[in-house]
């Protein structure tokens, strides 16, 4: 499960390096008169192979020039937060030896419709440059970005040792390039397909796989929206001796789980269960799929449910008391047919659900699942004016029962500050707060004030909060709030909130550690955005669609900051001289402005 | 360089509507109300610059460029339209969860219903969506009670012919009547309405032996008659 699941570590690879200074560059050289450059350079890369986080990485290379270079050669796995923050010619001119690679494409906002179809992140120019570049290539991991299926056949092609195939929220792809990364790709480990839009070809992929034993460990394609051809399934998972993670799609029926779970049970540590329907309805004895769930001994997330048949969940109350963690979020399940099946979840951290589970569900949760660290709870019914079966109750009761919180998701119709300030004072260790009341411009329902209270007691009392989402009714306050306490927030969205220029100052003149900045529908202007420049070097992003900027604004940032890529994305017919910016999404780049922008786009 | 800009709050001022010169109801203050929000309409046939409104962004981006001055607003209440992008679900999760919810408001679950048949020692379950007509249910039905029917007319003689009207006359002298009770919770003679309408409205099934069904046969007679 990866729904925006950003990482800790500060700001992209690759800034543009000073050379160092000059006193630091006297002592290298002298410590390199006693002994010869490449000597140096052999200790160096020795110990520097151990470096792996990122931020020590980037450190390393800080010390002096010596020390960038080695460290460019020993630096196996690369992070790209934003596919046009540098050319690919420019990461393999840096990296020498990279043997993994995370790149990030689209901005999340795109993921709801804000922005059109074909804006950009193609993935072709990254493998085509790499094909030449690094031929020990094991892992590519994408995020938003548009991979075609040529890319993929190139890729199978160009990287003999490839082990780990990652797209996540992806687009471009369908079956027939799914079927060549199975079939040429020998040393498959990983074939993870998250959220992604695949199309369907028509191509039996899953037979595509090579008829010998496969390395295959992990194998996820619950997203894919095509039949696969079962008895190959079957067939593969039984030459699979490795495999741990299978994630079905929804053309899997519980009969065929079931067979499956007879093959290979006691290995798997998570299970996606496909559709969990019966497909074959006039068999008279179903198997006994509660006996196939027993076998399951190591199984600690299960996910699926697409197309629940609720009479026969209980059948997975055999792993249940094992399960770190469970995703119901896409199953419409009540909470009479929830309360017995948490009831035994002793173990859970991380928990996704629809909101059919009502408030009284989450009470069920609080009074179970102790160790809960993450939790997301989605809409059924994702539209303004409905019910909502979710309130400041469930809230208040997992704040309650679940101290361990650290990451929370929750869309509700109507919330109270008081629920957000028990929360901030109960669950200490929260990272990330997204708070999504469905109602644009709600209030507290109980007294009637906006929000603001709530998330300053939120961003106040818990320290370690580097990721914030807000909603509801909010004024020029909550962001003073936001300015003030905010010191480790990372990523903010704000949506329909705020009241002038005032609030966006307060942000961009606090959080100090602010990176990815999105915003939409909300009464920000110039001279908002005027006042962050001097800190959008050091963001990632900035997103801000249907607010008040003006061209000549947007015109005047690009001008002075020339390292900014300022983009205006609009309609096709819009005049470059109109006045009002629809959509401006700018980021910091090393290779100035990309030179695949679609008519929509006008780059600054 | 910036120089100098005249900040002109007024020109900066968001209104509901084309930029470059929106005569209409001045907007007093920074501060959205509630009610300019809640206009956003998709309104294409208004906008006369948004002229090929065949492509999808178009739609998108023309939500905020709503006129909030045009003349028929004040006396309608504001219609909530769905806001593009919002609520912020992923488009990939909404399809699923629409494909969930039908037009009726009902869900992709089952309809299981007991089918219960007097004399049988235990009811059978069966699920009505997994059938199209009252012809494929009857299929099967027959095949799930035929070893019950063995007795007198034995295999699939004994069963009904639901909608076959040849045999609707002879349904006193069948052993077994299919009927249902709906959701007022009356008992009524399997056939009669469409099938999907029966499907939505059936709570249990029960095939009847013919003695007891001499109730709601006569329905069935004069339908007969009146379709001779």
């Amino acid at each position: 499960m990866s729904e925006d699941d950003e990482d800790q570590s500060p700001a992209s690879d690759l800034r543009s390096q000073r050379p160092c200074s000059p006193n630091k560059s006297r002592n290298c050289i002298s410590s390199s008169q006693t002994f010869p450059d490449h000597v140096l350079e052999n200790v160096l890369e020795n110990v520097l192979q151990f470096l792996d986080s990122r931020c020590d990485r980037n450190a390393a290379s800080l010390v002096c020039k010596l020390w960038w270079k080695v460290e460019g050669l020993t630096r196996s796995e690369v992070f790209i937060g934003n596919c046009y923050a540098l050319s690919p010619a420019r990461l393999t001119q840096r990296f020498k030896r990279v043997r993994s690679l995370l790149l990030k494409g689209k901005p999340r906002f795109a993921d709801f419709n804000l922005m059109p179809a074909d804006w950009g992140a193609n993935f072709a120019p990254w493998v085509s440059t790499m094909a030449k570049a690094y031929p020990w290539l094991e892992k590519v991991d994408l995020k938003r970005m548009f991979v075609t299926d040529d890319d993929l056949a190139l890729l199978a092609e160009s990287f003999p040792g490839f082990k780990e195939l990652i797209l996540v929220c992806c687009e471009g792809f369908g079956t027939s390039g799914i079927a060549v990364v199975a079939n040429k790709c020998r040393k498959l480990k990983v074939l993870d397909l998250i959220e992604s839009d695949v199309t369907d070809d028509e191509v039996d992929w899953v037979s595509c796989f090579p008829e010998d034993v496969t390395c295959l460990e992990s194998l996820a394609f619950d997203c894919v929206e095509a039949p696969i051809n079962f008895k190959a399934l079957e067939a593969l998972v039984g030459r699979s001796p490795l495999l741990r993670k299978l994630r079905l799609n929804r053309f899997v029926s519980l009969e065929e789980v079931h067979r499956l779970l007879l093959l290979g049970a006691p290995q798997l540590t998570s299970l996606g269960t496909g559709s969990f329907s019966r497909g074959d309805q006039s068999q008279q004895e179903p198997p006994d799929y509660a006996a196939a769930f027993r076998s399951c001994k190591s199984v600690v997330c299960l996910s699926g449910f697409r197309e629940l048949m609720p009479e026969y969940l209980p059948a997975i109350l055999p792993v249940c008391a094992n399960l770190t963690s469970l995703n119901f979020s896409y199953a419409n399940i009540s909470p009479d047919m929830f309360k017995p099946i948490i009831h035994n979840c002793h173990k859970l951290q991380i928990f996704w659900a629809l909101d059919s589970i009502c408030d009284e569900g989450l009470q069920a949760v609080a009074a179970t699942c102790k160790e809960l660290r993450e939790l997301r709870i989605f809409p059924f019914d994702p539209r303004e004016d409905t019910e909502g079966p979710v309130s400041e109750l469930g809230l208040q009761a997992i704040s309650e029962g679940c101290r361990k919180l650290e990451s929370l998701l929750y869309f509700c119709q109507h919330m109270t500050n008081a629920a957000l300030i028990a929360m901030s004072h109960n669950c200490p260790e929260l990272t990330v707060f997204r708070l999504c009341i469905m109602g644009r411009l709600r209030p507290d329902h109980v007294t009637g004030k906006a929000m603001d209270e709530g998330f300053g007691a939120i961003v106040k009392n818990c320290k370690k909060l580097t990721r914030l989402a807000v909603s509801g009714l909010l004024t020029d306050q909550a962001f003073r709030y936001m300015g003030e306490y905010g010191k480790l927030i990372r990523t903010l969205s704000v949506a329909f909130a705020g009241d002038s220029d005032m609030a966006l100052r307060h942000v961009l003149e606090g959080c100090p550690r602010l990176q990815k900045l999105e915003i939409r529908d909300s009464p920000f202007g110039d001279v908002a955005l005027r006042s962050g420049m001097h800190r959008y070097y050091n963001m990632r992003f900035v997103w801000m669609s249907a607010c008040r900027l003006t061209m000549g604004c947007c015109k005047d940032v690009a001008r002075a900051m020339p390292n900014l890529v300022v983009e205006v994305i609009g309609s096709d017919d819009d005049d470059v001289n109109r006045d009002y910016v629809e959509t401006l999404y700018m980021y910091r780049s090393l290779d100035g402005p990309r030179k695949d922008a679609p008519q929509f786009v006008t780059i600054l | 360089m910036m120089g100098t800009v005249e900040l002109n709050l007024r020109e900066t001022e968001l209104c509901l509507g084309l930029p470059g010169g929106e005569t209409g109801a001045p907007v007093t203050g920074t501060k959205r109300g509630f009610s300019e929000t809640v206009d956003l309409k998709l309104n294409l046939n208004n906008e006369p610059e948004i002229n090929e409104g065949s492509k999808p962004h178009d739609v998108v981006t023309s939500v905020s460029k709503e006129k909030s001055s045009s003349p028929k607003d004040p006396a309608k209440p504001p219609a909530k339209a769905q806001v593009v992008g919002w609520p912020p679900v992923r488009s990939y999760r909404k399809n699923v969860m629409g494909s969930y919810q039908k037009p009726s408001g009902g869900t992709e679950t089952a309809a299981f219903v007991k089918v219960s048949m007097d004399g049988a020692p235990y009811l059978r379950k069966v699920d009505l969506k997994m059938y199209k007509s009252y012809d494929e249910l009857s299929n099967a039905l027959s095949n799930m009670f035929s070893s019950f029917t063995m007795g007198k007319y034995g295999g699939e003689e004994g069963m009904i012919d639901f909608m076959n009207e040849r045999n609707m006359a002879l349904v006193t002298t069948w052993d077994y009547v299919p009927s249902y009770e709906d959701k007022d919770g009356d008992w009524m003679l399997v056939g009669d309405v469409p099938w999907p309408m029966f499907v939505d409205t059936c709570k249990r099934l029960r095939l009847m032996k013919g003695s007891d069904a001499i109730g709601l046969a006569p329905r069935a007679m004069e339908k007969c008659k009146s379709r001779a």
